[in-house]
């Protein structure tokens, strides 16, 4: 019996998606994981990988079709199972409609391969042919970024694209960017470990330098501190001198990861700056923010960025034994590192958790 | 400071000239014991004499033409073209006599002639007393062209205006002589050539000049609270006119309305966005929108005047256009 795949919701505010062109057509053998077709989401043009595995029977869609998340793309057959004979009487019919020159008794294996070279008949989309309706400060700025223009696409259809339209594809191509590489590291293996830190002093820092009217959040401080341990261990995730801390950051068009270069050397409000002006770069350490949606904790089941994350939970207060086992308050913020475990030896990892445990428990070490 | 007029700062701009420097004087009609059509001159003949500031027949042609020859013979005249409509009876003086007398001279004659022309619409003055021609006269190598419209702007430009060695078409608005304002007691000049902000804003520059930039200040206020913020330049010379004031601010916005209050045929308006696309069409986030008037002679009836003379909702109309990508 055949089965369905649909179409995976692969970005927060992901909707539907166009298909731009199928990697696969019927009767090619998939497995999970494997890129079926390139997409044209709401945030930018990227690959669309199985959820599930088996042989193509069907694909239900056709380029440049626009389907909903969760509707069926395709349909899948297990393993020694068989094209059904029923379903190439159909294809037969419905080819017959369309091209009434083709005899009723057309044999079934004609027909398959008409409608095989339907489906990887590469089609032009409007975008390649139609004028692309663009602000000459929107071309402008795509072109000094490097981007295709037939790629973007206005706020609303059927409007201008703006600079602003621009910047927000950018901002997302600058994720998905990061996305990509994940997919392509996550070859090798990975470990997570926690660590559970005080975050008493933190907070009253954070208190302080609102007084001082500094916004200042606990995931910067976070930030600041792996950093700072980052200096302290340098080769230890990855070579080179420059230390570029991604920070997840929920957006409306989905989640984006802004960079702060060189955060070692930069204090706490710069590096909260970088991260507010969604500044892109290429980050060799990122940091998960989950605790900003009062998540605890985060143990990711794999790799997610493609290099060395810090998920950081939320500050929770916990009663905890004093000097005479009598229960005190404090608070508390639980961090996850999940490393690629081949690269860098367990017990170097540790080190490095213990030092931004002191750094967030102790901030003022941070200036030594 | 005191506040004063409009037609309270030309009269003083007119005096504080004529007292300092006795090769001003002055030529139109019933600008002398009548003290103008407008009251703009009045007591000045009185003070002057009728010597330096002349009642003339009605003839603009034949009093510009005299201007022409004073100003070449080293006066310094002020001459009246009331209403500016009348502007195309003196056309010749201007555009083939005193725009060209210094560049054709080799720069051996100076034409320190201003022509002062109360033009602009409203009040139900029919087609023959509404029209506004800076247009004309901007596409004239040779002329300077200025609308100032703030009663400190007036005075100062009016007053660097008589000062200036070339022909300086000076439009008044008619409408305008009642329209109260800060002026600085003393001397003080507003040079040609530097526009002023009149209200800082992010989101969509607003080009005007004379009456039309009040107007735009007004809308501007009320598209503050649709959350529209608009930067309003009052250009208040138009040749030369100050682009880099323009084009810096269109650096900031991208997007921009450009404001006349003539009909939009041919206008200052279509004038002023060609040069900002020249430029800088890099900057623009949106293509640039028109305000005018419509290509049709003036209205006598109020309704249709009303409808025909460009005013905040034009304005307000444009900006949103501008700002919504379509």
């Amino acid at each position: 019996m055949s089965k369905i795949m649909t179409l995976p919701k692969i970005g927060v505010n992901m909707t539907e998606a166009i298909i731009d062109e199928w990697f696969v057509k019927p009767g090619d053998v998939i497995k999970k994981g494997d890129a079926i077709f390139l997409a044209e989401t709401d945030k930018a043009t990227q690959e669309i990988f199985a959820t599930d595995f088996g042989t193509i029977e069907k694909l239900l869609a056709e380029q440049g079709d626009t389907v909903e998340i969760h509707q069926p793309i395709m349909t899948l057959l297990d393993e020694g199972e068989q094209i059904g004979e029923d379903e190439f009487a159909e294809e037969a019919m419905q080819e017959e409609q369309t091209a009434p020159e083709l005899q009723a008794e057309v044999q079934a294996p004609a027909v398959v391969e008409i409608v095989i070279a339907k489906a990887a008949e590469p089609k032009q989309t409007k975008a390649d042919t139609a004028r692309v309706r663009i602000s000459p400060l929107a071309k402008k700025t795509a072109k000094e970024l490097g981007l295709d223009i037939s790629k973007l696409s206005p706020e609303q259809p059927g409007k201008r694209i703006t600079k602003s339209d621009v910047m927000k594809f950018e901002k997302a191509q600058g994720s998905a960017a990061v996305r990509e590489a994940a997919v392509v590291g996550t070859g090798s293996s990975f470990a997570t470990m926690q660590i559970k830190a005080c975050a008493d002093n933190m907070t009253l820092l954070i208190k302080r330098f609102g007084q001082s009217g500094l916004d200042i959040g606990h995931i910067d401080v976070v930030a600041k501190a792996a950093a700072v341990a980052l200096s302290k261990h340098k080769g230890l995730f990855f070579s080179g001198d420059e230390i570029n801390i991604g920070v997840e950051a929920d957006t409306q068009s989905g989640a984006v990861v802004p960079v702060a270069s060189g955060a070692d050397k930069k204090t706490v409000g710069q590096i909260k700056a970088d991260i507010d002006a969604m500044s892109l770069g290429n980050a060799n350490f990122v940091i998960t923010n989950l605790g900003a949606f009062d998540i605890e904790s985060y143990v990711p089941s794999r790799n997610i960025f493609g290099c060395t994350t810090l998920c950081a939970g939320c500050v929770t207060r916990s009663f905890v034994p004093d000097e005479r086992d009598m229960p005190k308050t404090r608070s508390e913020i639980k961090m996850t590192l999940v490393f690629d475990d081949s690269a860098a030896a367990g017990i170097d990892a540790a080190k490095f958790m213990q030092k931004v445990k002191q750094y967030i428990e102790n901030p003022e070490l941070m200036l030594l | 400071m005191s506040e004063i007029n409009v037609r309270q700062a030309l009269n003083d701009a007119l005096r504080e000239e004529m007292e300092a420097d006795p090769t001003v004087m002055m030529m139109g009609c019933d600008i002398g014991v009548r003290g103008g059509p407008f009251g703009v001159t009045l007591g000045l003949q009185k003070q002057f004499g009728a010597k330096r500031v002349k009642d003339t027949p009605i003839s603009e042609p034949g009093y510009t033409g005299a201007a022409v020859g004073a100003a070449a013979t080293g006066l310094r005249p002020v001459i009246e073209i009331l209403y500016s409509d009348w502007l195309t009876l003196c056309t010749d003086q201007i555009v083939n006599m005193a725009a060209k007398m210094r560049y054709m001279f080799g720069g051996k004659v100076n034409m320190p002639l201003v022509i002062r022309a109360p033009f602009g619409a409203g009040g139900g003055v029919a087609a023959q007393h509404s029209q506004s021609f800076e247009a004309w006269f901007n596409h004239i190598p040779g002329l300077k062209v200025v609308a100032p419209i703030t009663p400190y702007d007036v005075k100062g430009m009016l007053k660097a205006a008589i000062r200036d060695d070339n022909p300086v078409m000076f439009f008044e608005h008619k409408r305008s002589y009642q329209m109260k304002g800060e002026v600085p007691e003393g001397d003080y000049i507003v040079p040609f050539g530097k526009a002023a902000i009149r209200r800082e804003g992010t989101d969509v520059t607003i080009v005007s000049y004379s009456m039309i930039s009040i107007r735009a200040q007004n809308a501007a206020k009320e598209l503050e609270k649709e959350g529209i913020s608009c930067e309003v330049i009052d250009l208040r010379s138009i040749l030369p006119l100050d682009y880099e004031t323009v084009m810096s601010s269109i650096a900031k916005t991208n997007r921009v309305v450009v404001c006349q209050e003539a009909n939009l045929r041919g206008g200052l308006a279509g004038d002023i966005v060609a040069e900002i696309i020249d430029r800088g069409f890099d900057l623009l986030d949106a293509p640039p929108v028109r305000v005018g008037a419509p290509n049709v002679p003036m209205p006598y009836n109020a309704g249709l005047e009303a409808i025909c003379i460009p005013d905040e909702e034009n304005i307000k109309e444009a900006v949103r256009k501008v700002m919504s990508n379509d």
